[in-house]
């Protein structure tokens, strides 16, 4: 079976490293990782993306927009995100969830926590069509 | 001058005890007003109703709240120590790494305000360097504005003075807020035990209640890796600068007082460069 892929997008290298050192708790995972919303289309062209975590305050193209493309796009229109929002940011915040987040987590972001939220977002999207995970 | 640490278990337990409860204040709140916009009169029915009427936006940004305090709440009560050392080696490992594969000055600076913005979760907060007079410190870059920092303060003065004058750091466990005179948490930089800097903390963020004992741990990693960083980089701005030059003494590492360039921030060029190595590096 294909190994889950994650795509983490970041424009803070510290920030990007945090995350993908986080999510390599889950077993046999692939991390790859992108700077900015355009970034992260281009490498979701060329390569099989399943879980998407996304910054919101990124240059070139922000993470609202992201999320907003990825929902418009039939291939990616189910694909989990989970955005990554700072303090102060709760129009943000809100507006990615509007535009079709599953969730999101407030910087700084503890290692623990991050994946017990992607494991969330996972057993709610299992629960969703009836299976388990 | 007030000097406060962060006592030790049973003081950490108790407030603890006391987000716990507070956490399910909040979620007990949002749940019922969940509750009432869901039985609101007001709120639409149909579709197209839904997506226009801001109750139901509303509605739906206390749920997501309300799942996020219901996983804090798990986290909290089924933590496992084991979770928070995994937390603790992972913000121990990047903030290491980062600060080790950094060998410019102006690269060593922005490593240190991402670990602080990103790991720490510090607003406001300012870095200072020992001039080569030995007896001030100036201000190379910050986050936030400047606010009521000031560019150069002398050794001795203040708590930033004394923690740069002992070397002894100084954290207020129980603050989220605080301002220049009031620091949350003033470390002082070190390479090999001689002082080179502070980093001063005056608030975190709002989701940040106070600073925690991983937060002690990175602060003490910047306190030794970040000020050996800046030492390094110091070290191969000289030696690239001077290659043909004298071998260089211990004081000509130090920085001058008047070495702060006026927007000075996370790249602000190093304050000990001397004007004739900046001209040399020019095309």
């Amino acid at each position: 079976m294909r190994p889950m892929t994650f795509l983490v997008v970041e424009d803070s290298p510290t920030m990007r490293q945090l995350i993908s050192f986080s999510l390599r708790r889950f077993p046999d995972c692939r991390i790859v990782e992108a700077v900015d919303g355009a970034d992260a289309l281009r490498r979701m062209a060329y390569d099989e993306i399943d879980f998407v975590l996304t910054d919101i305050n990124m240059p070139i193209m922000d993470g609202l927009k992201l999320v907003a493309l990825l929902r418009a796009n039939a291939r990616t229109r189910n694909m989990p995100i989970i955005i990554i929002t700072t303090e102060g940011a709760e129009e943000d915040r809100q507006r990615g969830l509007e535009l079709g987040a599953d969730a999101y987590i407030s910087k700084p972001v503890e290692a623990d926590a991050l994946v017990r939220r992607v494991e969330q977002v996972l057993q709610d999207r299992w629960a969703e069509v009836g299976g388990t995970p | 001058m007030r000097k406060k640490r962060t006592n030790g278990k049973g003081g950490h337990e108790s407030r603890f005890e006391a987000a716990l409860a507070t956490l399910r204040r909040v979620h007990g709140e949002l749940t019922r007003e969940n509750l009432q916009l869901r039985e609101d009169p007001r709120r639409p029915v149909t579709a197209d109703a839904k997506q226009q009427n801001p109750l139901e936006e509303r509605v739906k940004l206390l749920e997501m709240k309300n799942r996020d305090l219901s996983l804090r709440l798990e986290t909290a009560a089924t933590s496992r120590p084991e979770g928070a050392q995994e937390d603790l080696l992972t913000n121990l490992y990047v903030a290491g790494f980062n600060l080790h594969r950094a060998l410019e000055w102006e690269a060593v600076l922005t490593s240190m305000t991402e670990i602080l913005l990103n790991l720490v979760g510090a607003r406001q907060f300012a870095i200072f360097v020992l001039n080569r007079d030995g007896e001030t410190l100036s201000q190379v870059a910050n986050e936030h504005g400047q606010g009521p920092s000031p560019r150069s303060i002398p050794l001795g003065e203040g708590i930033m003075g004394v923690v740069a004058k002992t070397g002894i750091p100084f954290f207020d466990g129980e603050r989220q807020e605080g301002d220049f005179r009031n620091p949350v948490a003033c470390v002082p930089l070190k390479a090999e035990g001689a002082l080179l800097g502070v980093i001063q903390v005056h608030s975190l963020f709002t989701q940040k209640k106070s600073l925690t004992s991983r937060d002690h741990e990175l602060f003490t990693l910047l306190a030794e890796t970040a000020g050996t960083a800046l030492m390094s980089a110091l070290l191969r701005r000289r030696f690239l600068g001077r290659a043909n030059g004298n071998p260089l003494a211990w004081h000509e590492l130090l920085l001058p007082v008047q070495m702060v360039a006026d927007d000075a921030g996370p790249t602000a060029s190093p304050p000990g460069a001397d004007a004739d190595e900046t001209a040399r590096s020019r095309p």
